[in-house]
């Protein structure tokens, strides 16, 4: 539909911003169809809280602001030019609940509810928008940030791609039972690395790689005229097409990998990535680096693979991989390399692996590790087991890590502290006794040890004690109101005006500590559900998705949770990686925020905000 | 009111008027020069403000194909196109229909004396006399209106008011465009009046006064 003549230059003013700019032209056209425009001094009130809603406002010039009448101080929205109001009671047809009033003169775009829901039917980018605001900003920026670097050039190496576009050349297979003699010559011919072998469907059921040659053919001294199959790697790992490049370099770390074969949606053979293919401008590698760790054979060695590792985390960080890919990542690594040094030191005090578990509490624990990480462990030990030896393997074990960049714990939660090396009978008896108290140091031991996962030894230990803690814990109603109660302790720094407030001044910079006051609600609060709902995952993501899976949370909010709680990792992430502040890694300026990061961080803090109200909502 | 009886002609959604009595019209010419007698209409722009609410919707906008030779200079003031000038209609159809459109809606304009000089001019060329006479009786011109109501600001003209008022609409000399700013400054006009002075006949009066004076 052609808008109105009058409605043309509402319109052009209207594509400069989101989610308009995104939008059909007709679409905006048909937004405008019976639209009025009108002007409002400084301090007119626009809706009245409870008023219900008949039309959808937009910004056209000016600053209205949005407020909670009973929660003055973080409900506040601050809304400016080709800004909309009130999405959310339009959508649900339910009354406001903030008021909103200019805070400088207005001039607004009044659009009939009717057209409003009109145009959220049949235009899905402004659907898209009214119900995942933050998601749409978050994809908004994301593309940004890639152009941006796509501009620099010569780090046009982009991730995440999708492995069908990394395919460089058609995958040469061959069948199980030719000669390895034959297939040697095949690979040869293409000057290829490795050869897929398939079955008659053409589903890859193993590979050779050029390195297999010398010990699988020569130093096994078999006969090229036996069957290549023999001497293949099977099975073989293998990834669909539609799989991200990110995931691929996740297996590739974890395997060794350096090849991985893709396969199509029938589970045929569609090509090969090679890691070369992922990181060719990479001087660091992924599986360079997990190999490393795996061959390492002394603690100086793995002290320069975890530098390594932080490099390549750095390099990874400032392509803009995304931050749960990332921390997945950087935990993936760093259990690595915890599990090597144990490696290394268990047998030098006649320590194995069945009489014990290490276990990784905090970030660690939950696979939310950055750059910036000291150590947070403890033991399990079986009941035959001996604590004065395991406190020593345990001592050796955390200055080793100290060594390689993990600094001793301040607060002295390691395994190598005699009251965190316990019997899961003991362990059971300390959760129980954090559980009554409740007291707030009860409740900090809690926040640590409640996120625990098994990293080396017998995992059973820890699954006993997992499962015990998390019956007790859901029982008591009286604990999870008081860890209710200290997950709203933290205020999201906005301020009354719903703008972001310094929770700190760093170097006479007004900086916000994301850790504190945006990571860490999210994380408290996905653990209060998790307890009370007897989740065992301890991922604050995962945590937050088996509630839902409970019907505990509405899918909309979940989605709104794990975005926010996915940007505040990333900001937090290219802060350490800028090191712009190296006493204070998880500070980021406020003046040195992008305006569109400015706007989702807001965005992300309401989220925070809502979280904590709606945990609050099961512990009046 | 003389233009009454056109109401039960109503063609058309865009052209058919709400009959409320808070309908106001904000209209702007644009023409090849200055003079009523010699020079012609180029393009009408017009919208209608229901209770201080500009209607988007309820719009009038034609450009004018008759108008005679029009010049180059002449065109890089108004910023009609050649092209645009051959898609247009009539004079006559356009009065017609502007007619038609208006009702007996009051008009709003900056410097009226010119607008209403124009479209009497043309209404009396096809034949209108008289509505040619009664056209624009009622009207608000906020050149004489706004100076009385911000007389600290020194803007004279309406570029000049649009700046010194922060208006939203940055495009100039088109009609739609000058007929919106118009209105913007008559709802930064209605805003700032006094509560007894917002009604089309107590700004008309206003208006009167400051004739007088003048």
């Amino acid at each position: 539909m052609k808008p109105a003549p009058a409605a043309q230059p509402y319109l052009d003013a209207l594509i400069a911003h989101d989610p308009f700019a995104e939008m059909a032209v007709a679409d905006v056209g048909a937004l405008l169809s019976h639209a009025t425009v009108t002007y409002h001094a400084v301090g007119e009130t626009l809706i009245d809280a409870q008023a219900d809603v008949d039309q959808c406002w937009i910004v056209l010039q000016g600053r209205v602001r949005g407020e909670r009448p009973t929660d003055v101080t973080v409900g506040a929205l601050e809304l400016t030019a080709g800004e909309m109001f009130p999405i959310g009671a339009l959508l649900t047809a339910r009354k406001v609940v903030s008021r909103f009033f200019c805070e400088t003169e207005v001039f607004a775009l009044r659009i009939p509810s009717a057209d409003f829901l009109r145009v959220a039917k049949q235009s899905a980018v402004f659907s898209d928008f009214c119900n995942r605001k933050l998601t749409f900003l978050l994809e908004r920026s994301r593309r940004a940030l890639q152009a941006s670097y796509a501009a620099e050039g010569g780090r046009e190496q982009q991730l995440p791609r999708t492995l069908q576009s990394l395919i460089r050349r058609e995958a040469v297979s061959t069948l199980g039972n030719v000669k390895i003699r034959d297939a040697l010559s095949l690979m040869q011919k293409n000057a290829i690395g490795s050869l897929v072998i398939v079955n008659a469907g053409n589903e890859p059921i193993g590979i050779i790689t050029e390195r297999d040659i010398v010990p699988r053919v020569v130093l096994a001294d078999r006969s090229p005229d036996d069957a290549v199959e023999t001497i293949a790697t099977t099975p073989v790992a293998t990834l669909p097409a539609h799989a991200s490049s990110v995931e691929a370099a996740l297996l590739m770390a974890e395997r060794g990998f350096r090849h991985v074969v893709v396969v199509d949606e029938r589970g045929a053979l569609a090509g090969i990535v090679s890691e070369r293919d992922l990181f060719a401008l990479q001087r660091h590698t992924l599986t360079g680096v997990s190999g490393a760790i795996n061959r390492a054979n002394s603690v100086t060695q793995l002290a320069i693979c975890a530098s390594d590792a932080r490099q390549l985390a750095r390099n990874l960080i400032a392509q803009g991989v995304e931050s749960l890919t990332m921390t997945r990542f950087v935990s993936r690594l760093n259990d690595q390399l915890v599990r090597r040094v144990i490696e290394l030191i268990a047998p030098t005090h006649d320590v194995n692996a069945g009489e014990l578990c290490w276990i990784a509490l905090g970030s660690e624990g939950r696979h939310e590790q950055t750059i910036s990480t000291d150590q947070d462990n403890a033991l399990i030990l079986s009941p035959g087991l001996s604590q004065l030896r395991a406190l020593d393997f345990a001592k050796d074990v955390n200055a080793a890590l100290d060594q390689c960049g993990f600094p001793l714990c301040k607060g002295n939660i390691m395994a190598s502290n005699p009251a965190l090396a316990l019997t899961v009978d003991d362990w059971i008896a300390r959760f129980a006794e954090w559980t009554e108290r409740g007291d707030p140091e009860s409740l900090l031991q809690a926040n640590i040890f409640f996120d625990l996962r098994p990293l080396w030894g017998d995992a059973a230990l820890a699954n006993q004690l997992q499962a015990q803690v998390l019956e007790t814990a859901s029982a008591n109603q009286r604990f999870l109101k008081q860890l209710s109660d200290n997950a709203q302790s933290v205020e999201p720094p906005l301020n009354w005006l719903g703008n972001l407030s310094a929770t700190a001044e760093v170097n006479a910079r007004q900086v916000i500590d994301l850790k504190r006051f945006g990571v860490r609600p999210f994380v408290d609060a996905a653990r209060v559900l998790a307890l009370a709902h007897q989740v065992p995952a301890t991922n604050t993501i995962e945590r937050l998705q088996a509630v839902a899976a409970l019907h505990k949370l509405q899918p909309a909010e979940l989605s709104e949770w794990t975005d926010a709680f996915s940007f505040l990792q990333s900001l937090r992430l290219r802060a350490q990686e800028r090191s712009e502040f190296p006493d204070y890694p998880n500070a980021v300026a406020i003046d040195a925020l992008s305006p569109m990061d400015a706007r989702i961080l807001k965005e992300c803090f309401r989220q925070a905000r809502k979280l904590q109200q709606r945990v609050a909502a099961d512990y009046p | 009111m003389t233009l009454d009886w056109f109401k039960r002609l109503s063609v058309g959604k865009r052209d058919a008027a709400p009959s409320t009595s808070s309908r106001w019209i904000v209209l702007d010419l644009e023409t090849t020069g200055l003079d009523p007698k010699r020079d012609r209409i180029v393009e009408i722009g017009a919208v209608a403000v229901v209770g201080g609410a500009i209607e988007l919707h309820d719009c009038f906008a034609r450009v004018i194909a008759d108008a005679g030779t029009v010049s180059a200079a002449n065109r890089v003031i108004h910023g009609v196109t050649a092209s645009e000038q051959s898609d247009g209609c009539t004079l006559a159809a356009a009065l017609d229909a502007l007619t038609h459109w208006m009702q007996d809606s009051p008009l709003v304009g900056f410097h009226t004396g010119f607008d209403i000089g124009f479209l009497q001019a043309a209404l009396a060329a096809h034949g209108n006399t008289r509505f040619a006479k009664a056209f624009g009786q009622h009207h608000l011109d906020l050149a004489l209106i706004a100076p009385m109501i911000f007389p600290e600001l020194p803007a004279k003209n309406l570029a000049e008011w649009s700046g010194a008022l922060n208006l939203p609409i940055r495009k100039q000399h088109r009609a739609m465009a000058d007929a919106l700013t118009t209105a913007h400054l008559l709802q930064r006009i209605l805003s700032r009046a006094p509560s007894n002075t917002k009604s089309f006949a107590s700004l008309a009066a206003l208006q009167l006064g400051r004739r007088w004076l003048a």
